[in-house]
């Protein structure tokens, strides 16, 4: 079998004063000491006031990786950073209550928009009754005045 | 195998690759196959399989969960004409952390074959997952059996053996009051919760573990 190691660099997205990680694929130990040491530099070196782990591309979590996330999370709360985790599938979320495993340390949605909005990220077509329509108005280039991203 | 002239191979091909990713991608994926093959695109035979698939997995490899490469190459495979196999059993080793991944994906494919609904699938692959990861952490190696049944119901036995020095307090464990920092009796006391059956035995000689899961 081929080495994987190359595909399985997690990237670490910001957005604003966000960090945004999308977990994927197969994480190991090392994949995940990286990550953790990589999203706590940083949130130590920049403006970063939250952490929203991306589940969605993860089709298993079991308890060591919950463990692992719950680690980042609490890690990141001691340097006052606050961790939100997101688009986890029924079929996982079923399962990890099924186990009796708590997820300690974070608040969780169902997806990033949620993620984002629970951080203050409002959708700058939010209250227009046809969104396909107003985007369709605003155009791909333009930089729409109601984008914050507040602590 | 069955070779004949019906140019209708690249549509198969094209059909098989859709069911795993986009009609775009499919498209391309298949598009650079078969130009590595030297066939050009609308003209593929079914002798032309033989050599196309193999590229094809090979590229299909990236785009594709990797839980699905074994569906897709038995799909593949079934084009050209050999025999889809039988469920059997199917042992993997544990001793590094990828066995353990791969533990899970057979476990998956295996039950996915065997038509269990996605919730299913999820409850046997992390049983398996979690029982995996205890005999890669904290023993000198073990095996993971995966057993198909088929009567009286359709099922699933994980079998879990390891030589490792057994587990002590085992009953804390079971009764879920036993914590570790590293989540050894999470993953035991989880697994029994999944588990439509569930038995231990262990001892200074190794732990067996049988799970059962209906599906």
């Amino acid at each position: 079998m081929d080495d994987m190691t190359d595909y399985n660099r997690i990237p670490i997205i910001k957005l604003w004063r966000l960090l945004l990680v999308p977990l994927q694929g197969e994480i190991d130990d090392k994949t995940a000491a990286t990550l953790s040491s990589e999203v706590l530099e940083r949130i130590h070196g920049t403006d970063i006031s939250g952490l929203i782990l991306d589940v969605t591309g993860l089709w298993i979590m079991d308890s060591h990786l919950c463990a692992l996330l719950t680690r980042l999370a609490q890690a990141a709360g001691l340097m006052g950073t606050k961790t939100i985790l997101c688009g986890m599938t029924a079929e996982t979320a079923m399962t990890l209550q099924a186990m009796g495993l708590e997820l300690d340390g974070f608040d969780a949605t169902l997806s990033l928009e949620q993620a984002l909005e629970q951080y203050g990220v409002t959708s700058p077509w939010t209250g227009h009754e046809d969104d396909e329509e107003r985007v369709n108005e605003l155009g791909g280039g333009e930089e729409p005045e109601s984008v914050e991203a507040r602590p | 195998m069955m070779i004949g002239r019906t140019p209708a191979a690249d549509g198969m091909l094209l059909e098989v690759l859709s069911r795993y990713m986009s009609p775009i991608l499919a498209r391309s994926v298949l598009g650079r196959a078969m130009s590595k093959a030297g066939v050009s695109g609308g003209r593929a035979t079914t002798a032309d399989l033989i050599r196309i698939v193999p590229l094809l997995e090979d590229g299909a490899r990236l785009f594709v969960d990797p839980a699905h490469h074994a569906n897709l190459r038995r799909d593949l495979a079934s084009l050209q004409g050999a025999q889809v196999v039988e469920l059997e059993e199917r042992r993997v080793r544990l001793r590094t952390e990828r066995d353990i991944s791969m533990a899970r994906t057979a476990a998956r494919e295996m039950v996915e074959r065997m038509g269990a609904r996605p919730l299913i699938a999820q409850r046997v692959a992390t049983a398996v997952s979690e029982l995996a990861r205890n005999i890669v952490s904290y023993t000198p190696g073990g095996e993971i059996d995966l057993i198909p049944l088929k009567s009286p119901k359709r099922a699933i036995v994980v079998r879990a053996t390891d030589q490792g020095t057994g587990i002590r307090n085992l009953d804390q464990i079971l009764a879920g009051k036993y914590k570790s920092t590293t989540g050894l009796g999470v993953g035991i006391a989880g697994t029994r919760r999944l588990a439509d059956r569930f038995e231990i035995d262990t001892g200074p000689n190794g732990t067996r573990i049988e799970a059962e899961f209906q599906l």
